[in-house]
């Protein structure tokens, strides 16, 4: 036999085993991703349901009202329009709900500041002309 | 070092106590003026509004900003004082301001007349329910008597349509309180006998 039929013989012989042992090392993915994903997948299409459900029992509930003559209340529209009343300016024109005028003033503070400030100030600067007339 | 920041403190304390001096000033002198065109057109004032209570009130012309517009007594606070139109900033300094939009005082609806608490309303925590107040709008005189005193904080929804003919006062909370104030006080007034009386 020639030495290339020998080193193929050998390779033969040998890739298998190597091969093996390299696919039982393998472990394979269990289904537990796709399991969630299933699950997932199967939770929203339940919880869509549920609300499709409900959104068909409020339509209902409408219905209904609506075929009794009951005006359906309109809290949702109350309650955006407070909201963007309060928001509003509360220097501008009158708007029902709206907040009161702004009357705070910053005078009070801005004459106690300036007080301690000047007060401060001398203090400074009559300590600092003090050690000159002593010396 | 030292004399250099006593320096600073000293001119910049004197600034700031320069410029409230002069706001307070400026709202003196305004709030003098107002009394004066008051008292000089008063008749004719009394007259154009009394015209005006008689339109719809989206008919009437719009007041300009600054503008006397009523008088407002308050015996038991000894304060006695012209309201300018508006709520802005300058109309508070010199004397309390009327909401535009809201009604005067007298006419179905709610008048709304804000003041700051350091000037004008220093001493509206003074009122309690029961006490008597007077306005004087166009040719409307009206007698009022507190029927609620409320504080809301200032972002809270304050201010509602009336039918009926209301007073409301307003100005921030705590009434002694150094710096923007957290909360508002809220005075409602009704009038006594439900309706005003021409002045004499």
């Amino acid at each position: 036999m020639s030495l290339r039929c020998l080193l193929v013989l050998a390779l033969v012989a040998s890739l298998p085993g190597t091969a093996a042992a390299q696919f039982t090392t393998f472990i394979p993915p269990q289904t537990k991703v796709a399991d969630s994903v299933k699950a997932a997948v199967a939770t929203q299409q339940k919880v869509q349901q549920d609300s499709i459900a409900q959104a068909q029992l409020t339509n209902m509930k409408t219905w209904v009202d609506s075929a009794a003559g009951v005006t359906p209340p309109t809290t949702a529209d109350s309650v955006a329009n407070a909201i963007a009343a309060t928001n509003s300016a509360d220097t501008g024109a009158f708007r029902n709900g709206m907040r009161a005028p702004e009357t705070a003033s910053d005078l009070p503070l801005l004459v106690v500041i300036g007080i301690a400030a000047l007060g401060l100030g001398t203090l400074l600067l009559g300590g600092s002309r003090a050690p000159r007339t002593r010396a | 070092m030292r004399r250099a920041v006593g320096l600073a403190l000293y001119v910049g304390g004197g600034l700031m106590l320069s410029f409230a001096v002069g706001r307070y000033g400026v709202g003196v002198v305004r709030a003098d003026e107002a009394r004066a065109a008051w008292n000089d057109a008063e008749a004719q004032e009394a007259v154009a509004l009394a015209r005006s209570v008689a339109l719809p009130r989206d008919r009437r012309e719009p007041l300009v900003d600054g503008a006397p517009v009523a008088r407002l007594v308050i015996p038991k606070l000894d304060f006695d004082a012209i309201v300018l139109e508006g709520v802005d900033g300058d109309d508070l300094n010199a004397g309390p301001g009327h909401l535009p939009g809201s009604a005067f005082p007298g006419e179905p609806g709610n008048a709304i007349i804000s003041a700051h608490r350091d000037r004008h309303f220093n001493h509206l925590d003074a009122l309690e329910v029961g006490d008597t107040l007077f306005t004087e709008s166009g040719a409307r005189r009206n007698a009022w008597v507190v029927v609620s005193t409320r504080v809301l904080d200032k972002n809270a929804p304050a201010l509602f349509h009336m039918k009926d003919a209301t007073l409301t006062l307003t100005t921030c909370w705590p009434i002694r309180y150094l710096g923007p104030a957290p909360d508002r006080l809220i005075v409602t007034a009704k009038p006594i006998g439900g309706r005003s009386t021409p002045r004499a």
